[in-house]
């Protein structure tokens, strides 16, 4: 092959690669980024949810206190009788006694942002 | 691209990514203490030493594979065969010898004039902790964290309830068992402030591996106060959750545990008395909050099967909820 | 050649006299008390979906967000619909709850498919399953009218919904008669059969029952071994035939309907939830 022909052979591998990396970034809803789910693991750690839950993707979070925290983004009610919303989701989080009183879930004082991540963990793709 | 150049950069490549993640360093080579600095010290020399004479000797072998016959007749005389591989490892090693004998005397000696004498008592599966004075009275009881002043050599009696333990915080000091029947001493110095993981080191069950502590190293001043703080009687409670929570708590959790100015005296489960303000609890297991603290109540045969807390199920979600408040109250 | 030929019709002929004895022999269980095997299962409900799928495609969907249209779907679908498929917090009718296969949660299905798909099956109702075909008693507006509320339905929580319907119709309120207790242990098989007659199999993922596999409410995967049920009681066998029987006692607000399980059939579900470690 002649040398305009390696070059234009190596622009056109370099720009399908980068063609590659925009697609997948617009097709993702803004909820789903990696970061954001990472960032939820890492909430769930930190908190330790997983003292009162199972949830799935977490090896050290077996609880058997609470409900497993599987399939959320497919539930269609989480809570007691709450619309599974990720706003939905956030209250029950942060206010859980405000929404079911006399649930075993106490009050964490979960910060907005480490609830928006632990929502994207639960309803990221499986 | 041609051959060796392809392999270059398959070689190259890996070790270039595994080098980014230099960032945290293991806990034994990340010295904190005096203890740990000198083992820390043996093991750098032995590890560049041990480099230097690899990298020495594979030049040699490489010599005598790749160099003309003429140039390497050398390497054949008994001179050096005597030399290198007879004279040179015995200087060498004697010479490891004595650098390590003489810094392995002063791991064991140095004694301060008054260090600070803690007890500590391996149990299946969590550490009892008494601070002792001069005279050997018990001063504080506390479990599951040992926190000690920077600069002030610390005496660590190390003791079991039952089985062998040991005794491990790697950034402190090496491993010290704890064996029924005898008293060990380990004595750590921390050089700066810090928050240091210890765990178990000898198998002791089935929970071995959840029994992990912490060694908290302050300043002299915030040392003092943690100390006073301490052992303050438990807060009282002040709002009507956390009444009923120390209801519940004296009625169904005093038989083993202790809380100071309470009716529960019990003692075969770790003092609860501060327990709000440790890091962490069930020794190391779960992170200190209110929510962990309910599912550790209810479930802790589930996370950590066989310890000796059975799991208390049977209260209803608002008992639950006000136990583990009062608990975490206990600042 | 003609070798191939003989095998070739030989098994052809093989195939059709086997599938007449299994027809005609009648081995294969039709009582909607007993669960299809996992394959069949499967076969119906794929080629359900993708019989519904193939026939959406040149159907235009109205515009569905005017708050008139959806009123009017409330009103369609309270008498129409509610019997056999519920509404949140609301249980279908006992001959609702009796059908296999079970009336789907329409939260969920509006969760999952498209309105022209809920459109057409609403319209043409679906072969050996208790949808009937509206095409012939509401008008085609009626049709969309009714899409367009249950597009709404996973926005509404049981206390909206009651509230809303209430205008409407007046509601059933159900029985709260008192627990019995009784020496004798649940039959678990049996529970098994009632899971699946109270409609529970259509709200919950319930391991070893054939089609259980919808989330509209918690899975009940390990359920025995929870330490709480609906985090408010714990969980043991009388709290558990407590549950079943009266959850709005228990947990008002939540999604869960009085279902009118009676005292036997929580027994044996609860015997059979027991399994579910």
């Amino acid at each position: 092959m002649t040398g305009p022909g390696i070059a234009l052979r190596r622009l056109a591998i370099a720009g399908w690669l980068l063609l590659a990396g925009c697609a997948n970034e617009s097709d993702a809803p803004a909820f789903d980024t990696r970061e954001d789910v990472a960032l939820g693991a890492i909430a769930f750690h930190q908190y330790g949810c997983g003292a009162c839950h199972r949830i799935p993707g977490i090896a050290s979070a077996d609880g058997i206190v609470g409900p497993p925290l599987v399939d959320m983004a497919r539930r269609v009610y989480i809570a007691r009788g709450l619309p599974n919303t990720p706003e939905n989701m956030i209250r029950w989080i942060r206010a859980p006694q405000e929404l079911a009183p006399g649930s075993a879930m106490p009050e964490m004082q979960v910060t907005a942002v480490d609830a928006a991540a632990m929502v994207a963990y639960l309803y990221r793709s499986e | 691209m041609n051959c060796a150049r392809a392999s270059l950069c398959l070689v190259a490549l890996p070790a270039l990514v595994s080098l980014g993640a230099c960032g945290n360093m293991p806990a034994v080579l990340d010295p904190h203490g005096s203890n740990a600095q000198q083992t820390a010290q043996i093991a750098w020399v032995l590890f560049w030493g041990g480099g230097l004479i690899f990298v020495f000797v594979m030049a040699l072998a490489a010599y005598a594979v790749f160099a003309s016959p003429a140039h390497r007749a050398w390497l054949g005389r008994q001179n050096f065969v005597v030399g290198a591989g007879i004279v040179f490892p015995i200087v060498t090693l004697s010479a490891l010898l004595f650098y390590t004998f003489k810094v392995s005397g002063e791991l064991v000696g140095a004694k301060d004039a008054a260090p600070l004498k803690i007890e500590i008592v391996g149990e299946m599966w969590w550490w009892r902790v008494h601070y002792v004075d001069a005279g050997g009275a018990s001063v504080l009881v506390t479990a599951n964290e040992v926190h000690i002043p920077v600069g002030r050599t610390v005496e660590l009696f190390l003791e079991s309830a039952d089985v062998l333990h040991s005794f491990w915080v790697p950034n402190l000091a090496g491993k010290l068992d704890l064996i029924p029947g005898r008293v060990n001493v380990l004595r750590v110095k921390a050089d700066s402030a810090g928050v240091f993981r210890g765990q178990c080191a000898e198998y002791c069950g089935a929970q071995h591996a959840k029994m992990a502590f912490h060694v908290v190293a302050h300043a002299v001043p915030e040392f003092d106060a943690w100390l006073a703080a301490q052992q303050l009687p438990a807060a009282a409670p002040r709002t009507p959750t956390l009444e009923r929570g120390m209801t519940l708590f004296i009625a169904n959790c005093g038989a083993c545990h202790t809380v100071r100015a309470t009716p529960a005296a019990g003692q075969l489960g770790p003092d609860l008395t501060h327990v709000g303000s440790r890091l962490a609890l069930a020794a190391g297991t779960l992170p200190n909050n209110v929510g962990t603290i309910a599912g550790w109540i209810a479930a802790s045969q589930h996370i950590k099967p066989e310890n000796r807390m059975p799991s208390f199920d049977r209260f209803t979600g608002e008992e639950l909820r006000a136990l583990a408040a009062y608990v975490e109250s206990l600042q | 050649m003609m070798r191939t030929l003989v095998i070739l019709s030989g098994l052809a002929v093989l195939a059709i006299a086997g599938t007449a004895l299994f027809v005609y022999s009648g081995v294969y269980n039709v009582a909607a008390t007993r669960q299809h095997t996992a394959p069949v299962y499967w076969i119906l409900e794929t080629a359900m979906r993708r019989s519904v799928l193939r026939r959406v495609q040149e159907i235009e969907v109205p515009p569905l967000t005017e708050r008139a249209t959806i009123e009017r779907g409330l009103r369609l679908y309270h008498p129409n619909c509610v019997p056999c498929h519920g509404a949140p917090g609301i249980a279908p009718e006992g001959f609702g709850l009796a059908m296999m296969p079970v009336p789907a949660n329409l939260a969920l299905t509006a969760r999952e498919w498209q309105p022209a798909e809920v459109y057409w099956v609403v319209k043409h109702g679906i072969k050996t399953s208790g949808m009937p075909a509206w095409e012939f008693r509401l008008a085609d507006t009626d049709l969309w009218a009714i899409v367009a509320f249950v597009a709404t339905l996973p926005t509404l929580s049981p206390q909206e919904y009651r509230d809303r319907a209430r205008a409407i119709a007046p509601l059933v309120a159900a029985d709260a008669a008192p627990p019995a207790s009784g020496a004798d242990r649940g039959d678990a098989e049996r529970g098994k059969v009632a899971l699946q007659q109270y409609a529970c199999v259509a709200c919950h993922v319930i391991p070893g029952v054939v089609g259980a596999n919808k989330t509209v409410g918690p899975s009940l995967a390990g359920i025995a071994s929870r330490k709480y049920l609906a985090g408010v009681i714990p969980n043991g066998p009388d709290n558990m035939i407590r549950w079943l029987r009266f959850p709005q006692q228990i947990a008002p607000q939540s999604a869960m309907p009085d279902l009118g399980v009676a005292e036997r059939d929580a027994r044996d579900m609860a015997m059979f939830l027991e399994t579910l470690k």
